[in-house]
């Protein structure tokens, strides 16, 4: 009798275990061919010396180490590397900040909440290009309206050329970039500040915690996988930008606003070196890593 | 007396502060459709922040519209957007409810794997995948562009799906197999129809990165008749003289569709990322 029933079960088993990898499998395999095949052909090729220009110019080309001697020895390498830290520090970092306080205010009662909520927000589906060309716009030398709205507020007296020079191109790019992120957060924190009940902050006014009190012992704790997640999301996103710095600097004015991934891409499309670029993929990947592994603790505690 | 007034000093730094925030987050936008309704002299000679009703306009659209072929462009992303999400959502609704019903070591394996995957850069894989479409002759083909969206599409959607089966109870399920369901059954008729908003905030969201997609289509499309909308409206900007209103009037067209979208749909959003990305 017990042997019968154990029998069925089995059976019943290895029926959903089937349906679950079936269920599963179209998603593992677009995963599997246009993301470890590649990821495995970016490694041999970071590897190999060689251009591509129709087809590789060498394929059978021997492994040597030449790529990344010629990558740690060259300055340009090491300023887009820094560049992309400071680029990505500095956009995540405020864009977090505005995203959060607009969370918080967004999670209290007030009138026309929705058209608020939605104009807040409308910035996050827009294109990465078509916020690139919104912002040369808005900073243009001559025309743009930014320069208008400062010398009318007496806080500059001459026009400033935004994207002629190095560091307010790199201003430039990185507001755009703030403009275009801070939405995610607000949409996240937003969505983590209604999980928490309100209970809690009534029994802490009532033990007669300040608003401040509230928010560093109840709010940020209960919030916190929230927001470690989301700052790595994010994070990478900003890091990896490829689109919006491309639209409105190139990379310029003399590589003052060169990137990462543009370094990159400069190399395989301009000028075919892929195995050196593919030399540049391995250390960005490199540093999403760290991010990642940072992050470990925390997404795993979210996810799992 | 004096804790009303205070409360109600509260209440006006909390709308003073409100009415701040949209009105500099909103103003780019505001910007650009002010922009592409103003005649071309009037945004060299004196510019306002108002618009003024004698330079307002409607030449731009008609203009740009005549000389750049942005319709064919805005078809082609139509085309490739609706494609890469109808797949990507079919493919991560399925892997999202085997990941949130059975806790198998592969399925658990999968899910983590897709979370690794969502890390990866995209131009970390735009140099493979550009030789290996280039040697399956599939450059100036869609599929190629198809395919790679498809890719990056689903592990996102895969995430935000999974949480949304999980607030699903299974006991629903449960008697509707008792009452003499099959699996498969189940799921047409009790789960999917629950999961529809979370289908609709996922697709969304797979809509808003296929529509924005510029990496690949810009690398894998090089025919100027084949491109989308977004690689086609970077283009305007290598032309000889950038005329600000043209180029405001197509990016205003270009972002109608995701935004009336987003807008409608935008309720679901918030709802969808409780569930997905945020899950408690």
């Amino acid at each position: 009798m017990t042997a019968k029933i154990k029998v069925i079960r089995t059976t019943s088993e290895k029926k959903n275990h089937r349906m679950a990898v079936a269920f599963a499998l179209p998603a593992a395999a677009f995963s599997l061919l246009l993301i470890i095949y590649p990821l495995f052909t970016t490694i041999k090729l970071s590897f190999q010396d060689v251009k591509f220009i129709g087809s590789l110019t060498d394929d059978t080309a021997g492994f040597t180490i030449a790529n990344y001697t010629k990558l740690f020895s060259n300055a340009d390498f090491w300023r887009a590397l820094g560049r992309s830290l400071i680029f990505t520090f500095s956009a995540l970092s405020i864009s977090f900040l505005i995203g959060l306080v607009l969370a918080l205010l967004l999670n209290k009662k007030f009138h026309c909440q929705k058209l608020v909520r939605t104009l807040i927000l409308l910035a996050w589906p827009i294109p990465g290009v078509i916020v690139g060309l919104l912002f040369i716009w808005l900073f243009d030398g001559n025309y743009g309206i930014i320069n208008t709205i400062l010398k009318s507020l007496h806080i500059i007296d001459q026009n400033v050329k935004w994207l002629s020079a190095g560091n307010t191109a790199m201003v430039t790019v990185i507001i755009a970039t703030i403009w275009k992120s801070y939405p995610f957060f607000t949409l996240t924190l937003l969505a983590g500040l209604k999980g928490i009940s309100e209970d809690y902050y009534e029994v802490a006014s009532i033990d007669g915690a300040n608003a401040w009190q509230r928010f560093t012992n109840i709010t940020l704790p209960a919030l916190q996988s929230v927001i470690v997640t989301s700052l790595l999301l994010n994070g990478l996103w900003i890091f990896r930008n490829y689109d919006l710095i491309y639209t409105i600097t190139g990379g310029g004015p003399n590589q003052a606003t060169e990137t990462l991934p543009l370094l990159l891409y400069n190399q395989a499309f301009k000028y075919y070196n892929m195995g050196y670029a593919s030399t540049i993929g391995m250390i960005s990947l490199l540093v999403c890593s760290i991010f990642v592994v940072l992050a470990m603790p925390s997404l795993k505690k979210q996810f799992y | 007396m004096n804790t009303l007034n205070r409360r109600k000093f509260k209440r006006a730094g909390m709308y003073a502060l409100i009415i701040l925030s949209v009105v500099i987050l909103a103003f780019p936008l505001y910007w650009m459709i002010v922009t592409s309704l103003t005649t071309r002299s009037a945004l060299l000679e004196n510019i306002s922040i108002l618009p003024k009703p004698k330079n307002i306009t409607s030449s731009n659209f008609m203009k740009i519209l005549d000389s750049q072929p942005i319709l064919t462009w805005f078809g082609n992303s139509i085309f490739v957007t609706a494609f890469s999400t109808i797949i990507a959502i079919t493919v991560s609704t399925m892997a999202a409810y085997s990941m949130s019903r059975y806790k198998y070591k592969s399925t658990n394996f999968l899910g983590f794997f897709l979370l690794v995957v969502r890390m990866l850069p995209e131009t970390l894989l735009v140099v493979p995948l550009y030789m290996m479409f280039t040697h399956m002759k599939l450059i100036n083909n869609y599929a190629s562009l198809i395919i790679s969206n498809i890719t990056f599409i689903i592990p996102f959607s895969t995430w935000m799906m999974k949480g949304y089966f999980d607030s699903i109870p299974n006991t629903l399920e449960e008697a509707a197999r008792i009452d003499g369901c099959s699996r498969l059954q189940a799921v047409r008729k009790i789960v999917i129809p629950l999961a529809t908003p979370g289908i609709a905030a996922t697709s969304t969201y797979s809509a808003i990165l296929g529509w924005s997609e510029f990496l690949f289509a810009r690398t894998f499309i090089t025919r100027p008749d084949k491109w989308t909308v977004t690689v086609g409206i970077s283009s305007l900007m290598g032309e000889y003289t950038i005329i600000w209103g043209e180029v405001m009037a197509a990016a205003a067209i270009s972002i109608i569709p995701i935004a009336l979208v987003f807008i409608f749909l935008e309720k679901y959003m918030v709802a969808g990322v409780t569930a997905g990305a945020v899950k408690g």
